[in-house]
């Protein structure tokens, strides 16, 4: 049986950086910010008041009642992602209606819903003054839900948690659906709300950047300055068609998905495994029957936390440097590595340093900005990047926007739980 | 409050939260068939009419209203019941 190929027919995006994809482009290109300052947050004890700043859509003229009233915010970002997807593929209402599509999108909290219901049953001791909205508006799963309501979505639904690998495991699973012939068009995304009770607890652990002062400078992946990574949000879409299906609908083809990689980390809950990283790119690479010389770019995962960075700039290296590839599974350290020229290693850079970490979004977030910068040649910068990090001496990582053609990219997205899943997309 | 008065405010919000159409809202019109109003929107409007008149209809209660006038009548009704509360203290 010939093998089913995944590619890429639309895409959408609600971020801190642009709430379309012509927005995004741009602020790619400039190295701009989209952090910024929510001094409300004091008074949960926050020590960070840093977060994406993301606007909620006015969903009032595009939707009705009962729609709006089963969303969460996350759930509104990603009907905004969607809707633009949806037309970037060309893919109408009547479309949607009489053909079957799937949806799997990430998702791994819905805080606001559960603490709003919690405190307003407790205030009014009874559960009836919550109406019906949040007991939709507290699963995880009410992205997909809602989405596949409001555009009638028929096919398999499936909602993936797997912290900050979720939306990178969304599109994984579209594809080995559309391989399989489970389905022919799937709507993969993320969604993360950015709410002041959705990362509290994340504060709570000391994982995030206490720059309150500076926020655009406060996500520095790769920088030896960098404290913390700084909570984002939003929403992206990727409609994914199988290969023959797009062709024969006259769909516009982005990209392939070429390959993907999944891994778990065997290291206490919260510590990064650069070995188990370096696994999840190595199936990566397997799966898409490439050489790691093929990758022209790597989004990194890079958070800017302190572990975390570290241990994804060591399982970059082994994987690039070739000479150590056989003997990667038994080297721990970087500085175990003997040297190797940075022209033999991928383009790469962090767009978490402009957007903050988009947790749940940001495998499929930065999926899209993947694809931008192959549609438009050019690689977009580390901003905040001054002093890079021993770990990263290797890697060829990108400071200011770089003009190059990108034919296969590479997207790492690796979980706080310690799930971890690359992706591959190659230029159509 | 007077009944106008509480036909006048529960339109006002079945037009500007609910969506309805003004002229829509005629005391004969039913909830499920003319108004579009299923049983999670039963579920809202229970709280609406708490914010609005500061009583929290039963579910049951709610499945009894048929047509918008029957709304307006269980709401003045309500609006009219003693409070058990004072009645107690009395």
């Amino acid at each position: 049986m010939k093998k089913r190929r995944v590619v890429v027919t639309g895409m959408g995006i609600w971020s801190c950086i642009g709430q379309d994809l012509q927005t995004v482009i741009e602020s790619l290109q400039q190295g701009r910010s989209g952090i910024g300052v929510r001094a409300e947050r004091k008074r949960y004890g926050y020590n960070s008041l840093l977060t994406g700043i993301v606007p909620r859509p006015d969903l009032k003229p595009l939707l009705d009642r009962r729609h709006r009233n089963t969303l969460s915010e996350e759930a509104e970002f990603a009907y905004m992602s969607t809707h633009e997807a949806l037309q970037n593929a060309h893919i109408d209402e009547a479309y949607c209606k009489e053909n079957e599509i799937g949806i799997v999108f990430g998702n791994d909290t819905s805080t606001k819903a559960v603490v709003d219901s919690y405190l307003k049953s407790v205030e009014e001791g009874n559960t009836m003054i919550l109406g019906s909205g949040m007991a939709f508006q507290s699963l995880t799963s009410n992205v997909a839900s809602n989405l596949a309501k409001i555009f009638s979505f028929r096919g398999a639904n499936f909602t993936t948690a797997s912290a900050c690998a979720s939306s990178a495991q969304a599109i994984a699973l579209a594809a080995m659906f559309i391989q399989s012939g489970v389905q022919d068009i799937i709507v993969a995304g993320g969604a993360q709300e950015t709410n002041d009770l959705s990362m509290i607890a994340f504060d709570g652990v000391n994982t995030l950047s206490k720059r309150n002062d500076d926020p655009t400078h406060a996500s520095r992946p790769f920088d030896k300055q960098r404290d913390g990574l700084v909570p984002s949000g939003g929403a992206a879409t990727l409609v994914l068609e199988e290969y023959e299906h797009a062709r024969q609908r006259g769909a516009n083809i982005l990209a392939e998905v070429l390959g993907y990689g999944f891994s778990q980390n065997d290291t206490p809950l919260g510590q990064p495994s650069q070995d188990a990283e370096y696994t999840a790119m190595q199936r990566a690479l397997k799966s898409a029957n490439i050489l790691p010389q093929a990758i022209d770019y790597i989004n990194a995962h890079a958070t800017s936390t302190i572990a975390g960075d570290i241990a994804e700039a060591q399982a970059l290296t082994r994987l690039f440097c070739k000479s150590n590839v056989s003997n990667a599974s038994k080297t721990s350290n970087a500085s175990d590595l003997v040297q190797c020229p940075k022209a033999s290693t991928p383009l790469i850079s962090s767009t978490k340093s402009m957007t903050g970490h988009e947790c749940w979004m940001a495998g499929a977030s930065e999926a899209v900005y993947s694809m931008l910068m192959m549609q438009h040649s050019f690689v977009a910068p580390t901003i905040n990047l001054e002093d890079i990090d021993d770990s990263a001496s290797q890697l060829n990582i990108v400071r200011e926007t770089t003009t190059s053609q990108i034919n296969i990219a590479m997207s790492n997205s690796f979980g706080f739980g310690g799930t971890n899943c690359s992706i591959i997309f190659k230029k159509n | 409050m007077t009944k106008q008065e509480i036909i006048d405010k529960t339109n006002l919000f079945l037009v500007e939260e609910y969506e309805k159409q003004p002229e829509q809202l005629k005391p004969e019109a039913r909830f499920r068939e003319d108004l579009d109003l299923n049983s999670l929107d039963y579920m809202d409007l229970m709280v609406t009419v708490k914010r609005n008149f500061g009583i929290m209809p039963a579910p049951q209660e709610m499945n009894l209203v048929v047509t918008l006038g029957d709304f307006y009548d269980f709401i003045e009704r309500k609006l009219n019941e003693p409070d058990p509360k004072t009645d107690e203290q009395q």
